[in-house]
């Protein structure tokens, strides 16, 4: 089985940040137009899953 | 270093088009940078600001007002409802319109304006202060120098955290939103805001129809996932569309989400020569999750403090104390206690909700309010409640 990973919808994701403000991990970045996962500075926390106000984050 | 400007603003909402347009005024050399290529867009927000929180700040251009605000309405659980006129209560802006021209005044007052670029870093300086910041514009990396840096940039600032402030939010002290902006909603009242409590509906928050004139409406939803047992606000507008608006939805025009951080009080407000405003530095009001009028405010005097240190204290960073303080001395004590009635929000059940409306509504349904002492009515609303009394004793601020 692959390594879990921090996955993105792009579709569902409104680019909101509030998922950068709850990581302390530095690992998300909110570029002007697009959210970007620093995936080697994720530990998978699931704070950010948490926090996504929809279903924009998943951890598989 | 590709240019010197004295102040540089990052982020064009509220709070950097204000510091921005302060400075500019004050006659520094200033630039205000924003990321995306157009101010105001994406965004999430209700756009509601009262009358003094719009006009204390910057005076009142009717061309950025979509509605006015005269009447409030609150529903409980059990359908107790409150309804209150509330002549000069304020505004539901445009908030593209209102930046945009607060930009454009910026700009005319001298100010430079650079949008599609974003800030990228810090400089480190002597260790002591911050030399300037990187920016990127497309592909291009540049690096600008400054005497002082005044971070907007929202939620998500990366500048606080380069400066070394750690505004790193717990998932317990947030709320997480969505909202549809909606044309042709039924039974729309152009003048009321209206609010929905239900800890079914909107655990931990509450839900709202805010009109911006012809039938279009915010409406959204603020829930706190620490007692949403991992339901998102999405799902749960949407049952809300189907409570308010039955079989009858409007058309939606546009869908956005976004989060709410409780109050932090002054701690990311200062770093160095970095000043830290609005959402960026958690400034909101933790009960209704207003932050524009304290983005405004924030700007403002992050601006104004800057102006003196760079005309007189120059050299002294000690000058730029002074903008926490003197924010705190404004705003400080009533988001203090938001921050203090949230905690006892949280805890609130239907029932609490039921009596609470129930009981104000005896006072207030029908009436005229001219002011409204937001302090004096949470004070008021555990009155009717004796349990929720004793709690609030034993929850320290
Ligand atoms: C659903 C919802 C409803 C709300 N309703 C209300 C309401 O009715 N009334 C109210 O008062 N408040 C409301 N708020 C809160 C309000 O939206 C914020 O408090 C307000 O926008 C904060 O303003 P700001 O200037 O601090 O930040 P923002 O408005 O977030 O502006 C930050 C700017 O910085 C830019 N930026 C970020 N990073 C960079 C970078 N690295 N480089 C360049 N630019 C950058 C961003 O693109 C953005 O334009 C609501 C919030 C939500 C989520
Ligand atoms: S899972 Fe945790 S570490 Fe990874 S991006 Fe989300 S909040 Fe950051
Ligand atoms: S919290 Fe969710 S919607 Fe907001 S930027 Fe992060 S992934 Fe996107």
């Amino acid at each position: 089985m692959p390594a879990a990973e921090l996955t993105l919808d792009v579709e569902v994701c409104s680019e909101c940040g509030l998922c950068v403000a709850v990581c302390g991990y530095d690992a998300l970045v909110l570029r002007p137009t697009i959210l970007e996962i620093i995936h080697s500075e994720c530990v998978l926390c699931d704070a950010c899953v948490v926090a996504c106000p929809t279903e924009a984050l998943r951890i598989e | 270093m590709d240019r010197r400007f004295d102040i540089v603003v990052i982020g064009a909402g509220p709070a950097g088009c204000l510091a921005a347009l302060t400075a500019a005024r004050a006659g520094c050399r200033t630039l205000l940078v924003e990321k995306h290529k157009t101010i105001g867009e994406p965004l999430c927000c209700a756009e509601g600001i009262s009358f003094c929180g719009l006009n204390d700040n910057i005076p009142l251009d009717h061309s950025w007002i979509d509605a006015d605000v005269e009447r409030c309405y609150l529903r409980s659980p059990a359908g107790h409802e409150l309804q209150f006129d509330h002549p000069d209560a304020g505004f539901v802006l445009s908030r593209r319109r209102f930046e945009q021209g607060m930009a454009d005044l910026a700009v005319q007052a001298g100010c430079e304006l650079a949008t599609g670029t974003e800030t990228v870093g810090l400089l480190n300086g002597s260790g002591e202060r911050f030399h300037g910041v990187r920016l990127l514009d497309g592909q291009t990396t540049y690096d600008v120098g400054c005497q002082i840096i005044i971070a907007a940039d929202g939620i998500e600032s990366m500048v606080a955290r380069w400066a070394g402030i750690d505004t790193t939010l717990p998932v317990e002290h947030l709320d997480s939103a969505a909202q549809f902006l909606f044309d042709g909603v039924p039974d729309l009242d152009p003048t009321r805001m209206e609010f929905y409590f239900d800890t079914q509906l909107a655990p931990g928050g509450y839900a709202w129809v805010f009109p911006k004139g012809n039938g279009i409406a915010n409406v959204g939803i603020a829930v706190a996932p620490v007692v949403a047992q991992g339901r998102k606000a999405m799902p749960m507008l949407r049952e809300f569309m189907r409570f308010r608006f039955g079989q009858r939805s409007p058309k939606p025009l546009k869908r956005t989400v976004g989060g709410i951080p409780e109050f932090c009080g002054r701690k990311f407000m200062l770093s160095r020569n970095v000043m830290v405003t609005g959402d960026a530095a958690r400034l909101l009001d933790s009960i209704t999750g207003a932050g524009i009028a304290n983005a405004l405010s924030s700007g403002r005097i992050a601006a104004e403090t800057a102006v003196l240190y760079l005309q007189g204290g120059r050299g002294d960073l000690r000058v730029l104390k002074s903008y926490p303080e003197r924010w705190m001395a404004l705003r400080g004590r009533e988001m203090l206690y938001f921050l203090w009635a949230r905690q006892i929000f949280l805890r609130l059940t239907n029932a609490d909700f039921d009596a609470m409306v129930a009981a104000m509504a005896q006072v207030y349904n029908g009436q005229t309010l001219t002011a409204i002492d937001p302090i004096d009515v949470i004070k008021r609303a555990l009155r009717t409640r004796p349990s929720l009394l004793r709690l609030a004793r034993h929850l320290v601020w």
